[in-house]
Order: C-alpha cells, then structure tokens, then sequence
C-alpha cells in the first residue's frame, strides 16, 4: 500500500460564509420574531385589561401588594404628607383599591406607579418640587396609570422578557431586551398627564402648577434620566398647555405652598 | 445608549482579534503542514511497512482554543433557527489540525505513525456567563526505522 502526501484540502470541513452578513440575517430574524410576539402580547393584554371587571382588579393588586417591599415608615411626616395628599386625590380618581406612597433614596428625579397600587416618588424628584399643586400633579399623574390600568399592560411584556431570557440563555439577547424595559408609551404618558390635570381640577378647582414643573425640567439638563423613561418633555408641556386653553379650564389662583420643605 | 455600547463593543472587538488570531492561526497551520507533509500518518493499526521497525512510542499533541465572543453570539442566534452553526466550524478545525500538528512535532525523527486517534472535550462547557474552548487531544504510534 502506498502513502500519498496531500495537504489537507481547507473547503471540506469549514464553509467560506460571510458571518457579518449571517450576523446581520440572523438579528434581523431574531428582531422580527420578538416584534411580533410584543405585538400579539402587547395587544391581547391591553384588550383583557381593558375588558376586566374592577373585582378581579382588585384581586390582581392584592396578588402583588403582599410581595411589595417598601419601606413604609409611618412615622415620618413626609411620607405622611403625601399620604395625606394621596387619600384625598382617591376620593376623586376613585381607584377601587389603596393607594400607599413611599419615598425612595435614589436622586435622580423620578415617580413609578408600581404593582400593588404603590406610588415611589424619589427624593430627587421632591427637591425638585416647588409648591403643592405641583406635587399633586405629579402624585396624580402616577394615579392616572392605575385609572387606566397602564400597569396592568406592562405585565404582559414584562412576561415576555422573562419567557424569552427562559429560553434564550444568551447574556446578549437578555441585554438587548432589557434595554427600556417595561416604560410606559407616549400616548400613556399623555392620558396620564391630563388624568393629572383632572385631579388638580377636583382638588383645587384650579390648574396652576400642572405645567411648570415640566417646563423647569425640559430646560434643565439634570433631567437626563427622568427623560429616559418619560420622552419627549417639551411635547408634553405644549400638550398639557393646549388641553387646558382648548377646554377653558382654569389657572389663576396662587399655587398653595408646600407643608414640608423636602431637603 | 450606555446599554449599547456595552453590548457592541465585545462583539465588535470579538471580531476584530478573533480574525485577526485565525488569520494568523491558519497561516502557522498551512506552513507546518507543509513541513510535515512528507510524514506518513494514518489510522490503520498495523504499519504500512513492517521492515526494519527498530522501536515504537506513543505520541500525543494537545491544544486548547477559545471561541471569541463575536462567533459566541453568532452561534447563539443561530441555536433559535437551528442549521450549521458554521461560526464553529473553522474553530473546530483549527483546533484538530493544530493537534494533529503538535502530535507530528513530538514524532521527531519517526518513519510514519500509526493508529491516529482524536480526542475531543469543551471545556467550561455549560458554565453561564462563560465563553467555552475546545480541547483537542490527538494521540498515536510512532515507528521508528534504521
């Protein structure tokens, strides 16, 4: 038998394929995938929630309000006070269920309306306010996401993420997806903003303060984060000012101070 | 934004040194695999010839090769879709004929070797948060002549 030398041939085992272009096919795909099943998610949820009776809301924010860990020290009169602010705005949004406010560390300005009916409002953000009125837009503004049930529709693609980080054990596809988790959109940012306006009518009869403390922070570059997660300040404000003109509704009574100063 | 970043720069240098390094890889290979061309070495269990054998040893040649993290991510989008994950291929194959080659260099002075064999393992195979690498073993019978 005899030995033929031969180089080994480079084309048989490895396949001369471009892996950009593989790459670029592939995240495509992957994007398209994940689009649609935001889309049929993001759909069906709004469509149950909207459609659900005030009962099993209330069963759905008790399911979640004994897993809450906020620190809610009763003891302090800042907290107090915007409980205070909280209960009586409930007698005109009428959420079928408590509201509880608590304040968190963090100072970035910021407000969430959370699972359970909680509202965290940062410290950053109580510096930052400079009457009551505009505190009672911003607790009534968080209000507006539980009025329109926006909490609700985020759980769905909040079910998403975690079915898709179960399937897909790639730290890259995970980081992908939670970049801007779980924001509510512009169109529920504004709905909420005129909830706001509605709760400033019932408790003052009045609307000042609704729109400076958004005009203040769309001149300020400190915003940065808050802006995240709420786009678009300016329109915002221009929305606010043209819902209050386009319905006559009132602003001229002198902002009320506020009871505590948050320093 | 920040997320981004933080998220592109990995692939992105991934690719940039992962060519790099198998450019480089292949070059190394295909020089020493000319060098070594003219040494029988084959899989049969009994010598091509069996005159005149003086003396046999085992040699072995073993190399460990990482996947970058570009051709990581790669091969992962393409576990959804399923098909040839061809990013491991040139991986796969750079690591065997590597093997191949320090198992001929610890064969110095042999006539032929016989009984090749392949051994292959990952190594932090299933580790979370890990980039896997491929160890290649190649093992086999060295003759020696007069």
């Amino acid at each position: 038998m005899a030995y033929i030398p031969k180089l080994p041939d480079d084309t048989v085992n490895v396949t001369n394929s471009n892996f950009i272009e593989e790459m670029l096919k592939l995240v495509v795909g992957v994007s398209l995938l994940i689009s649609v099943a935001f889309l049929v998610v993001t759909l069906s949820t709004s469509l149950i929630v909207e459609n659900m009776s005030l009962k099993t809301e209330q069963k759905l924010q008790s399911l979640f309000s004994s897993s809450l860990e906020i620190d809610t020290n009763s003891s302090n009169k800042e907290v107090l006070y915007l409980q205070s602010i909280v209960d009586n705005l409930n007698s005109c949004a009428k959420l079928p269920y408590d509201i509880t406010v608590s304040i968190s560390n963090h100072k970035e300005p910021n407000a969430f309306a959370m699972m359970g009916g909680a509202i965290v409002i940062t410290k950053g953000m109580l510096k930052e306010i400079q009457n009551e009125n505009e505190l009672t837009f911003v607790l009534g503004h968080e209000m507006g996401h539980f009025k329109h049930r926006d909490h609700l529709k985020g759980l769905g693609n909040g079910i998403i993420f975690a079915m898709i980080s179960l399937f897909v054990p790639n730290s890259f596809v995970e980081n992908i997806l939670s970049l801007n988790a779980l924001s509510y959109s512009q169109s529920q940012e504004s709905s909420a903003d005129i909830f706001g306006i509605e709760m400033m009518l019932c408790r003052y009869q009045d609307t000042i303060g609704s729109a400076s403390l958004f005009e203040r922070m769309s001149k300020n570059d400190k915003w940065s984060d808050f802006l995240a997660t709420h786009p678009d300040f300016h329109t915002r404000v221009l929305e606010i000012k043209k819902y209050i003109k386009s319905n006559n509704l009132p602003a001229t009574k002198e902002s009320r101070e506020l009871r505590y100063s948050f320093e | 934004m920040v997320d981004i970043i933080f998220i592109l720069t990995p692939i992105l240098l991934g690719y940039i040194f992962g060519s790099i390094a198998e450019k480089n890889h292949y070059k190394s290979i295909q020089e020493r695999e000319k060098k070594f061309m003219r040494l029988p070495t084959i899989s049969l269990k009994t010598p091509l010839n069996p005159d005149n054998i003086t003396r046999s040893r085992l040699v072995v040649g073993n190399v460990v090769i990482s996947v970058d993290y570009f051709k990581r991510v790669l091969a992962g989008l393409k576990n959804i879709f399923g098909g040839n994950v061809t990013s491991y291929e040139t991986l796969v194959d750079r690591a065997r004929r590597e093997a191949i080659l320090r198992l001929k260099e610890d064969a110095k002075g042999a006539s032929e070797i016989i009984n090749l064999k392949l051994e292959t393992s990952s190594i932090n195979k299933s580790a979370k948060g890990t980039i896997g690498s491929i160890e290649i073993f190649a093992y086999g019978t060295a003759i020696y002549r007069k």
